[in-house]
């Protein structure tokens, strides 16, 4: 591995772990500040949709034990 | 009791872990009154895609009139399925009884259990911790079919399983795995993330699988031939020095004999023999190798073959001498959360005595992840990981299943005469099911946790109602796979005479005099225990975060080595040598098939809507997937006079199963895929034998006699036994009709 590519390897590895730190944040229950910030910058990221597939629904009320 | 629950509430909303199936995605559940009445993805942008159908049905499940709520005591023959209701009290001291007669005529190693991590989501090792207090080393579990397997052959080579790094990879290479979008749902849209981030897809799979449709190189290998494959891989890697020199320099033992084994397979024998033309093996061994970062992921098609052992090896191999082991991209030897206390630790392999462990069955003949070859790496694994029984997803430590079972039947070498099954039908889960069920029919004692009444639980004498996800606290951290904890909170409330796995340990081993092994009094006490390195309970857990993740470790083995004997990854395994086996992989041929048996026999084929063996009497999935179907190639359907539509017996020299057959172009020629563990809740009112049992499950057709099996492991040939199949007339008598019409 040339010194280069050890050395985008280390920036990787870094910012992976900063990626880390930040999901924690954004896992927060009761978040603060930093949280909603870092919940934002990860929701630019992420650009994840709500889930929309029918498949997912099942049809028909839910009583216990029908 | 969790901060999210309240039972004279309306509508309560909890974070949960689903274990419909056994890929654990977090999701929300509402419930009302104590009822679950929703399942829903989860609202946080990187889990809102991990969810399936089946993960939404699970109020259907939960719900279901069938869900078992009362303890069942037997009155009728064994599996005549005639039944008195007693308490849960009453149960537990008749059991613990019975137990006590059978160890004090036999010893506690005639005791036996088979529980599922997959389906009641934890044990906390309660299962081994009470086995092991008791003396039993016979545990046995799917997992030994299925990653738990794969687990110990890794620990074999670099001491540890690793987990795919999909978020920063270059490369995913996929051994027959076909993860979709509503099966390991988590994975499929992991595999997509890579594949936007510009990772390339290989494909090893016989058929033109969902994966195989969009990946850049798709390899048709005649199944059961992956180590073959691997051989050529390496022999290209090899040859074009594709391998990372420095780090087989300094942290590998064993590749100068490496590339003497991987000399006897030239490309024109691969090729032959994995029916891969030489050139795609080139360019794919060149795609992996030369990829910034690659990553083989575990894969159920590889822990399932006769070569199962030297393949699972030759795949840590390849990610070892590629430079992929611990490194971004690569795969991770993460290790434990260091918040949480593993499962491992809580089982407390310490108290079973080497006596009682060599006792262990099938430990003579395959040694590779019972006590007899995973206590060989105790003090290498206490040095890299700080305990020395560390385990990953309960895949050490286990007896044999077909040794249990020729010794449940047959008494040798010592009788075994009483089995517990814990979320596992077990009859449905092994191969030879006609031995599972005469090895059943010969015990004392079977006592079946359950949420369903299943072909296994009815052949037990007692069967106790079992709680659900929704119902249930738990800090998932699959079984020690990944160093992410995550919360799943009850929501709703279980039967009334319903029970957590923890809580029937607990409760026994207080009645079998060692309760001081079990002082945590309920679920949570546990949890809090398991938390208590955190500095939290659970319930304060609850209320910081629904998840936490580790920061990663990269090359985490240069602090003190892998967790081998040479502290260095053998691709020379130490441990293997010293059992006797060949310390490198090689190959060795299955039966192939001839005139009298043309196809190859693909086994343990997973449909979208079910998991394992479970979910046929839940209409909403089961429309879905009304019938089991055998998959073949248009030319063979037509050599055998066969229609899509038609329904066949398939026949081996083990068994015979029925189901519909589906001509598929996608299929590869000479080979037929058979869907894993069906059976029909329907028939359980008819004549049939045990809800139709033996009708079309796979489990009847795979041989186990020991020849049969993996050397090291003592795996079965799942992917690619001779068969044949014969068209009749129609489908089986008692099948719900209502199925039948949507066809």
């Amino acid at each position: 591995m040339s010194k280069e590519e050890l050395k985008a390897r280390k920036k990787a590895e870094r910012r992976s772990k900063m990626m880390t730190r930040m999901a924690n944040r954004t896992f927060s229950k009761d978040p603060n500040f930093l949280d909603r910030m870092a919940m934002r910058t990860l929701q630019k990221r992420v650009r994840s949709t709500p889930v929309d597939d029918p498949e997912l629904d099942h049809d028909g009320p839910i009583k216990p034990f029908e | 009791m969790t901060a999210a629950f309240n039972p004279e509430g309306k509508v309560v909303i909890g974070d949960v872990v689903c274990t419909i199936c056994d890929i654990g995605c977090q999701l929300k559940a509402e419930s009302v009154d104590g009822v679950v009445t929703k399942v829903r993805p989860h609202d946080h942008p990187m889990l809102r895609k991990n969810v399936c159908y089946k993960g939404t049905a699970a109020p259907h499940i939960h719900n279901h009139a069938d869900r078992l709520r009362v303890p069942l005591k037997r009155v009728g023959e064994r599996g005549e399925d005639r039944w008195e209701e007693i308490s849960y009290e009453q149960a537990m001291d008749e059991i613990a009884e019975r137990l006590k007669a059978v160890v004090d005529q036999y010893g506690p190693e005639a005791f036996a259990a088979s529980t599922s991590g997959w389906n009641t989501q934890t044990t906390h090792g309660c299962d081994r911790r009470f086995m092991n207090a008791l003396g039993s080393p016979n545990w046995i579990s799917g997992v030994s079919l299925c990653a738990g397997n794969t687990a110990a052959v890794n620990k074999l080579t670099y001491g540890w399983f690793p987990m795919p790094d999909f978020g920063n990879t270059k490369c995913v290479v996929l051994f027959g795995h076909n993860p979709r979008k509503h099966s390991w749902t988590p994975i499929y849209n992991a595999i997509n993330g890579a594949r936007a981030n510009g990772a390339k897809v290989i494909v090893i799979d016989p058929r033109v699988s969902d994966q195989a449709e969009t990946a850049d190189l798709h390899l048709r290998i005649t199944s059961g031939t992956d180590a073959v494959l691997c051989f050529g891989w390496l022999n290209v890697i090899i040859t074009e020095e594709l391998y990372d020199k420095d780090f087989v320099e300094n942290w590998t033992v064993g590749f100068e004999e490496l590339k003497e084994r991987v000399s006897e397979f030239p490309l024109e024998r691969v090729e032959e023999i994995t029916g891969i033309p030489r050139d795609l093996i080139v360019e794919s061994a060149r795609m992996y190798a030369t990829a910034k970062s690659a990553v083989i992921p575990w894969t159920p098609i590889t822990d399932m073959q006769l070569n199962s052992t030297s393949a699972i090896r030759l795949h840590s191999i390849l990610r070892a001498l590629t430079g992929n082991l611990d490194v971004i991209g690569g795969e991770m030897l993460g290790g434990f959360n260091p918040d949480y206390i593993p499962e491992s630790k809580l089982q407390l392999h310490e108290l079973l005595s080497d006596e009682q462990k060599a006792k262990q069955l099938g430990s003579d003949l395959h040694p590779a992840y019972t006590y007899r070859a995973q206590e060989m790496l105790k003090e290498a694994t206490k040095r890299a990981h700080g305990y020395e029984y560390a385990d990953i997803v309960m895949g050490c430590y286990m007896a044999n299943p077909s040794a249990v079972f020729r010794a449940m039947e047959s008494g040798d070498p010592y009788p075994v005469k009483a089995f517990f099954t814990l979320g596992n039908n077990t009859l449905l889960s092994y191969p030879n099911q006609h031995r599972i069920h005469r090895a059943l029919m010969n015990q004392d004692l079977i006592v079946a946790h359950e949420i369903f009444m299943t072909p296994t639980a009815m052949l037990a004498d007692y069967v106790l109602p079992g709680d659900v996800f929704t119902e249930r606290n738990h800090v998932a951290d699959s079984w020690s796979w990944s160093t992410r904890l995550t919360l799943s909170q009850k929501v709703a409330n279980p039967p009334a005479e319903g029970s957590s796995t923890y809580q029937f340990w607990y409760d026994l081993a207080h009645r079998m005099g060692f309760g001081e092994y079990f002082p945590w009094n309920t679920l949570e006490e546990v949890l809090d225990h398991r938390l208590s390195p955190s500095g939290m309970s659970f319930e304060e857990f609850s209320k910081v975060a629904h998840m936490h993740a580790q920061e990663p470790e990269y090359r985490s083995y240069e602090k003190a080595g892998f967790g081998t004997p040479s502290g260095k990854v053998e691709l020379y395994s130490s441990v293997l040598e010293e059992l006797g086996f060949d310390p490198l992989p090689y190959y060795r041929e299955a039966p192939q098939p001839s005139a009298e048996y043309p196809y190859r026999v693909f086994t343990g084929v997973r449909e979208d809507s079910f998991f394992q063996t479970g979910q046929r009497q839940i209409k909403v999935l089961r429309k879905r997937t009304p019938v089991p179907r055998f998959f073949i190639h248009p030319e063979d359907a037509e050599r055998d006079g066969l229609s899509d539509g038609d329904w066949a017996v398939l026949e081996t020299q083990t068994g015979q199963v029925q189901a519909m057959v589906s001509v598929q172009e996608s299929m590869k020629s000479g080979h037929l895929r058979v869907p894993h563990g069906w059976w029909y809740p329907e028939m359980r009112e008819e004549e049939s034998e045990l809800s139709g049992a033996f009708i079309s499950s796979d489990a009847v057709l795979c041989p186990d006699e020991p020849e049969d099996l993996d050397y090291e492991q003592g795996i079965p040939h799942f992917k690619g036994f001779p068969g044949r199949l014969r068209r009749i007339d129609g489908p089986p008598v008692g099948i719900d009709p209502e199925m039948l019409d949507l066809l």
